[in-house]
């Protein structure tokens, strides 16, 4: 793919293509030029053909890599599975995919639970919702990057996390330097990031509940915890699923947090999926494997939210 | 039990876990501000009140909005330069896209398989494009330009602009499509005149959730631009040297770089949360 034809490379005709592909059809949206029934495709063709050639063409590309032999160095050969095979065996691979699988679990677990929780006590007749609601959204404006970097003089060992766990008599924890724990606060940071935001949707979908029905529910039932079960929580399901999905899928990519804080943890304690793959193709310049990492991945992803559409798409029925 | 008849003691105390939040949410940032102002040999430690437990400074910020102040507006222009245009592009493109998908039945494709298409693109980690970008952009010879890192965000961003822009078109009544062609216009006029003036508040936010998501973005900034096209979040990580990392410089920058973004949550806080959840909060 590097091949050069009439002088440039291949690459750089294919974006020339695209390019004027778009421009055109945006062209074409220009009163006077387009038939009626036309006119859908032209709206949607800029997107897709953008999507095509930077998504589609580059996945291709990288699943031709991931099968090949390809570093520094090395000349370029074809290698079959075998950087597949090599992942298996490697115990960086597994101990990435136990960290990824970890944090994913709990912290999103933590952060929609306590979003929840958080969202149903405050769910009254609240003034000053606006000025909240900005503070809350804070958190998830600032860059990742920055949270990382900055986390580690708050949780350094003479920091005032410690200062304040101590006031409880908790000792000094090694928050970053400990690879038990180093995990742990990398949930932490997220959580942090994160939680508000999951309270904020899951507030907004609670208030969109009919209060008739709760009440005539808790007159029928006297609990409070059958109205949640049979009136609340069917509401606010499409919202809870919504912000579920979205935070699953965030929080396996993650990448910047546990970069800036420990750079992969002390040994490999917070090296999630994504900083390994980065390792290995930007550091090692091992780009097959790194290929084949990054497939494996997308597959895993893919394989693991066709499952998951199965399990929501009954409950939307349902409801 | 449930809203409306509130008592006095459930108020207080609802308003009291509100506030405890909210000095959850602020206490990093009120750290990060004290440690701005702070000499280094405070930074790493308990100082939490300026004036009682430590001698304030405006050293750090004099030497980066002072006299390093070309290094840091490098990262700001690039920064501002990518997210805006990044912004713009994805809602020009995902605004007729999503408008497409409200309002016509594909045959071909189905609408919904092109809405699962749109979706799955979520899915897609950025490490899995961090190579062949790289190549591609290298056989391009746009490594290290601006270009490269508005291809690549408008490419991440895309998907999810499409969604929004697709939910808050449906909002949009059909009979004033239909009203506004009886006068006599035709559908890219329907488009641009009637669809999207009203949806507006939407475009709004989906246009500052780019900005945003761009201007955080880091991995790919890491992995393409190394100079010419530096943006903040690399400024922010590039504060370490041979002493270490310089805690009280990162967080000038830090600081340096929240502020845009937080300027425009303030003006568009209403629409965030339900841009970020395109819609599915409707009863």
């Amino acid at each position: 793919m590097d091949f050069l034809f009439l002088g440039l490379p291949v690459s750089r005709w294919l974006v020339l293509f695209f390019g004027i592909a778009i421009i055109i059809a945006i062209l074409r949206q220009l009163p006077g030029h387009t038939k009626e029934k036309h006119i859908k495709i032209f709206f949607l063709a800029p997107t897709i053909i953008w999507i095509v050639g930077m998504v589609i063409y580059p996945l291709i590309y990288a699943l031709i890599i991931s099968f090949q032999n390809r570093g520094a160095g090395v000349t370029t050969s074809f290698a079959g599975l075998d950087n597949y095979a090599r992942l298996f065996k490697d115990y960086k691979f597994w101990a990435s995919v136990r960290f990824t699988a970890k944090f994913v679990v709990i912290a999103v677990t933590v952060e929609l639970g306590l979003g929840f929780v958080l969202a149903l006590l405050v769910n009254r007749d609240i003034k000053a919702q606006k000025f909240f609601r900005l503070i809350f959204l804070l958190p998830l404006f600032t860059p990742p990057v920055a949270l990382g970097f900055l986390a580690f003089t708050v949780v350094h060992e003479s920091g005032p996390f410690n200062v304040f766990l101590s006031l409880f008599g908790i000792g000094p924890v090694a928050w970053t330097a400990d690879p038990g724990v180093a995990p742990i606060t990398i949930m932490l940071l997220d959580i942090w990031e994160w939680t508000p935001f999951c309270f904020l949707v899951i507030l907004a979908g609670l208030q969109l509940v009919p209060e008739e029905l709760e009440e005539a529910a808790y007159m029928d039932t006297n609990s409070n915890f059958q109205v949640f079960r049979r009136v609340t929580f069917p509401f606010v399901r499409p919202a809870f699923l919504t912000v579920m999905m979205l935070r699953l899928l965030e929080a396996l990519k993650l990448f910047d947090v546990p970069y800036a804080l420990t750079y992969g943890g002390p040994g490999l304690a917070t090296e999630s999926y994504s900083i390994l793959t980065y390792k290995t193709a930007l550091k090692h310049f091992a780009l097959g494997r790194g290929a084949a990492l990054a497939i494996m991945f997308l597959a895993t992803i893919l394989i693991l939210f066709s499952l998951l559409f199965r399990i929501s798409r009954f409950s939307k029925v349902y409801e | 039990m449930y809203r409306g008849i509130t008592k006095k003691p459930a108020k207080i105390a609802i308003y009291g876990l509100l506030i405890l939040m909210s000095i959850w949410a602020i206490f990093p940032f009120y750290w990060v501000i004290t440690t701005s102002f702070k000499l280094p040999k405070d930074a790493l430690g308990t100082k939490l009140v300026p004036f009682v437990d430590f001698q304030p400074t405006l050293e750090n910020w004099k030497q980066e909005v002072g006299r390093r102040w070309p290094e840091l507006s490098k990262g700001l222009q690039n920064s501002l330069i990518v997210a805006s245009t990044t912004s713009v592009l994805t809602l020009i493109m995902g605004s007729m896209a999503g408008f497409s998908l409200a309002r016509y039945r594909f045959r071909l494709w189905n609408n919904k398989n092109i809405l699962i298409f749109f979706l799955s693109q979520r899915m897609l980690p950025p490490v899995v494009l961090v190579i062949p970008f790289l190549l591609m952009f290298k056989a391009m010879k746009l490594v290290d330009s601006q270009l490269s890192l508005i291809m690549v965000n408008t490419t991440i961003n895309l998907p999810f602009v499409v969604l929004i822009m697709r939910d808050i078109f449906k909002e949009i009544p059909v009979e004033l499509d239909e009203a506004a062609r009886v006068e006599g216009c035709s559908s890219f006029g329907i488009f641009y005149k009637v669809a999207l003036p009203l949806a507006g508040s939407g475009l709004v936010a989906a246009g500052i959730l780019v900005f945003t998501f761009t201007w955080n973005e880091y991995l790919f900034a890491l992995c393409l631009a190394y100079q010419k096209a530096i943006t903040i979040p690399l400024q922010i990580a590039g504060t370490g040297n041979v002493q270490g990392i310089q805690f009280w410089i990162t967080s000038v920058r830090g600081l340096v770089a929240v502020i845009p973004p937080v300027v425009l949550a303030i003006f568009a806080q209403r629409f965030i949360v339900r841009g970020l959840t395109f819609g599915a909060l409707k009863g």
